[in-house]
Formats: structure tokens, C-alpha cells, sequence
């Protein structure tokens, strides 16, 4: 058994809107705004990154669980249900492994979760380990700290998924509109915990969608961003993924309260609903892109970080999470008591969301570090 | 009360708040018709709410003549059939149009 002890969220601050973008590109038909469901975007700020994002959503993360230890609750120390010891701080959460899923990491062979693991304060003696599998990322990792955990190796693990999509993407590209950036972060254990994580099943086979080569900084569109052909990698790994993940667990769509799906645009979201056979409410809800875009590996984690804040006990919240030439994954949990007594209100999806800073065209651009500078320069005043 | 002030305060009654959990959005309904008129409807934290004219800036605009309206909610005419037909538009994201229409539970005709 596993489950989620904790999680926690970061979604930068500013935001762009897609009629600001448009305003100085004019590249996309202005009805295509709706149709896509465009509507504000997040964009970095200062000095804020891939990492400095993760390790903002560990912290929330940690810090809910360690409120949990306090209370007694899902992460409670000194042999928890999951057997983890506990003597404070990040140390005495006995987090055994830190497994950072991202597709836009800082560092081209450095790990960057040894970062988020020092930043965090957990014991060098942890597993720091970077997970880069395109927007499934988190999946990804989640799916390894399961393993980690459920087979004793570690007692709990901590995966973040963290992604920057906006810094990739060259100013004039339609997926502009759209590229966002988030973290979240989930503590595993070995107890049921905030939701018992169910069965998982996975659907890939290498299919170009989007994609960065080694040595660029921006992404290309494999398939398009619009039109039907930009559902084909999409469609040809979910539908199937969800489908093998119903007959496997004998359930049907039907019998999950909620469901997160592939959000880069709306359409995909409606797309992906309609093609699974999922109800317009067991997942519209729980869709973040109109407001934030698109957070890459972030955006599933988001959008199931955004249906715990709200979920009752004991309902069936299924995921499925595709990544650009990466497949789909699929996988599920079930809420537990403990959830509704974790909330304390604050550092909600929505909270965060609705604390906002709109800016224009160029400031984006400024802070998304695309207006090329001479490497030498050492002030902003000369 | 005029027809639509009955129709758009009774909202709250037939809300469903069950399916807005999580969803957060303020609605305009921008009407002319019979009874040229504005209402904003905020739907927050599971609770629905309705004032007379545009207190908050919408996320979700539904347009049209009010008497379009008034059947949409009463059950007259499925809502699909007036927005396909361009009776009611709806200027915003499709995907909080789509969600929209499933917050309601809306009397079936006869």
C-alpha cells in the first residue's frame, strides 16, 4: 500500500493574457481564443525557475505535512501507519528519496533535485534523483517513489514535478498563448494517508508531438497546436491508456468522482472527455489552463492538487497523464478521511490562482529572460 | 418582478452545487430583447449568487434577448438549441460555457 501523506503547490505570480499576446503577434484568429479556451497564462518572475519553483511546492508540502505530524494526522511521526520515525523538521519526516519529474530542468547534467533536496533540508543520505520524461515527468516519478516505497526500500519518498514551459517557447509561436509554468509536490508513504494510491498502467510508443532537442532553448511543435492533427499523439495514447486502466480495474467512467486530464489547451481536455467517456463535471472543474496555461509536468499535479483542496472522503479521482512523444499514464486514488481534517485553508490551488499580477508583452518577455543581452553585461543602468 | 428578475433569482434555487466545487467564475448575462437588462452571477466556493447589473468584471458572457433566457432556464427551449441557433452567444473560454450549462438542474418540458 501507498498513499499521499501531504502536497503542496507554487504558481508564479504573474500572469500574461492571451489578448496581450495576440495584441503583438496577431498569429492566432481572435475567435481561436474561446475555441482554445486561452485565457491568462503564468509567467516567471525574477530569478524564478524550474527549481525555485519545486522547492516552494516541497516546502508547502513538507511544512502540511509536518502540521500533520504535529496533529497526529496522515504523515504523523514515531511510527506512523507507515513506520516512519519522526524527530522534526524535513529530517524526521524519514523521506528516503526526492524524485524531481521535469522536462525543463536547469541543468543539463546536474541533478536538480540534489538542489531541492538541500534546499529542503533533507539528509544527504536520501536518493536525489532527476525523472525527464516530457510532461508526463511526474508520472514518471511518482510511479518510481511508488515502487521505492511500497517495497520497503524507503519509507517515504518525496516527488515533485516542476516545469517551465513558458521559458521554452520562442516569442511569435502559437503555444505561447499557452506555456505556463507550476510545481507540485506529493509526499509518498506507506499508509493510505490524504488518498490511497490505486492501480497504475501505462500506454507509449515513440510518436513525435512536442519536443526540444539537445543544445535548444525552445520548443517545436511536433504535430501543431491547433486542427485536429494536434490531438494525434494525444488521442493515440490516451484513449487507449484509459481504456486498458478500466478493463484492468473492472471500473468504468462512471465510477470516479473526478478525473484530471491532458490540459495543455481546453480542447484537449474536451477532447480527451469526450473520448473516454467522462462526464463534462468529472472533469471541467478541475481544467487550470484558462487560467494559468499550460505548467507542463505540473499541469496533472496541479489539476489533482486542485480536486484534493475540494474532495470528499472515499471518492475514486483518476489521472490520466500524457506526455509529448512520452505516452500516457494512468492511475488513481482514493480519499480518505484524513483529507478533509488536513485543510487548513490556506495554500490552495485557487488561492494562489486568484493571487495574480497581470503583465504586458515586454515585461514577460524581460522576465522570461528573452531579450538577448551581451553575456558580459553587469548592470541594468548602463 | 419582471419575467427575467424572476427567472435569473431563482437560479440559486436550481443550482447544483455539488458540481461547482473548485469552480470559481462571475457570469454576465448582457440581455436585450423584452427586457433589455444586466446580471451578474457569481458562482464561488460551491455557492451561486445573483445581483442586478455588472458588479464584477465576468469571466463568461451570455448574450442575447432576455426572452431567450427565461426558456433556456424554464426548460422551453434545450439550451444547445439557442446557442446553435445564435439566439444566446457566449464570449469566453468554451471549456467554463461547456461547465456552465451542467450547473443547473434545469425543469425538464413536458
Amino acid at each position: 500500500m501507498s498513499g499521499i501523506l501531504a502536497y503542496g503547490t507554487a504558481v508564479p505570480r504573474r500572469r500574461i493574457a492571451g489578448t496581450e499576446i495576440r495584441a503583438v503577434w496577431g498569429n492566432l484568429a481572435e475567435s481561436f481564443l474561446d475555441l482554445l479556451s486561452i485565457g491568462e497564462r503564468a509567467v516567471l518572475g525574477p530569478d524564478e525557475d524550474t527549481l525555485t519553483l519545486a522547492v516552494a511546492a516541497g516546502r508547502a508540502c513538507l511544512e502540511r505535512a509536518a502540521a500533520g505530524m504535529a496533529a497526529g494526522g496522515a504523515a504523523k511521526a514515531g511510527g506512523g501507519a507507515d513506520g516512519a520515525a519522526g524527530v522534526g523538521g524535513a529530517a524526521g519526516l524519514g523521506i528516503g528519496a526526492v524524485l524531481l519529474g521535469t522536462g525543463t530542468s536547469p541543468y543539463a547534467t546536474k541533478a536538480a533535485a540534489e538542489v531541492l533536496k538541500d534546499a529542503l533540508d533533507i539528509p544527504p543520505g536520501a536518493l536525489a534523483c532527476d525523472v525527464q520524461c516530457a510532461e508526463r515527468s511526474g508520472s514518471a516519478a511518482l510511479t518510481l517513489a511508488r515502487g521505492l516505497v511500497e517495497s520497503g526500500v524507503v519509507q517515504r519518498a518525496l516527488v515533485v514535478a516542476a516545469d517551465t514551459p513558458n521559458r521554452h517557447v520562442a516569442p511569435g509561436q502559437v503555444v505561447e498563448y499557452v506555456a505556463g509554468a507550476g510545481a507540485c509536490a506529493l509526499l509518498v508513504g506507506r499508509a493510505a494517508g490524504l488518498a490511497e494510491l490505486g492501480p497504475w498502467r501505462t500506454h507509449s510508443w515513440d510518436q513525435n508531438d512536442y519536443f526540444r532537442v539537445e543544445g535548444e532553448r525552445f520548443i517545436q511543435s511536433g504535430a501543431g497546436f491547433y486542427g485536429w492533427v494536434a490531438n494525434w499523439g494525444l488521442l493515440d495514447h490516451v484513449v487507449p491508456a484509459v481504456s486498458d486502466y478500466f478493463a484492468a480495474t473492472a471500473t468504468g467512467p462512471s465510477d470516479y468522482a473526478k478525473f484530471v486530464v491532458p490540459q495543455k489547451t481546453g480542447v484537449r481536455a474536451l477532447m480527451t472527455m469526450g473520448k473516454c467517456g467522462l462526464d463534462m463535471m468529472q472533469v471541467l472543474p478541475y481544467v487550470l489552463t484558462q487560467m494559468i496555461g499550460d505548467a507542463g509536468a505540473a499541469q496533472s499535479f496541479l489539476a489533482l492538487a486542485h480536486i484534493l483542496d475540494w474532495a470528499e472522503a472515499g471518492e475514486l479521482v483518476g489521472v490520466a497523464d500524457y506526455g509529448s512523444g512520452a505516452g500516457c499514464d494512468v492511475w488513481s486514488l482514493r480519499t480518505t478521511e484524513a483529507l478533509a481534517a488536513s485543510r487548513d485553508g490556506a495554500g490552495t490551488v485557487l488561492s494562489q490562482i486568484e493571487d495574480k499580477l497581470m503583465v504586458d508583452y515586454a515585461t514577460m518577455l524581460k522576465l522570461e529572460q528573452k531579450l538577448i543581452r551581451p553575456a558580459g553585461q553587469l548592470s541594468n543602468f548602463y | 418582478m419582471s419575467r427575467i428578475a424572476e427567472v435569473v433569482n431563482s437560479l440559486p434555487s436550481i443550482f447544483k452545487p455539488e458540481k461547482a466545487k473548485g469552480w470559481n467564475r462571475v457570469i454576465l448575462f448582457d440581455l436585450q430583447g423584452e427586457e433589455p437588462s444586466k446580471w451578474t452571477l457569481s458562482v464561488e466556493n460551491g455557492a451561486c449568487t445573483v445581483e442586478e447589473g455588472q458588479t464584477r468584471e465576468p469571466k463568461l458572457t451570455i448574450s442575447g434577448n432576455s426572452e431567450y433566457i427565461c426558456q433556456m432556464f424554464t426548460g422551453e427551449t434545450p439550451p444547445m438549441k439557442l446557442v446553435n441557433a445564435k439566439l444566446l452567444k457566449m464570449k469566453g473560454p468554451m471549456m467554463d460555457s461547456i461547465a456552465f450549462s451542467g450547473l443547473w438542474d434545469i425543469p425538464k418540458k413536458a
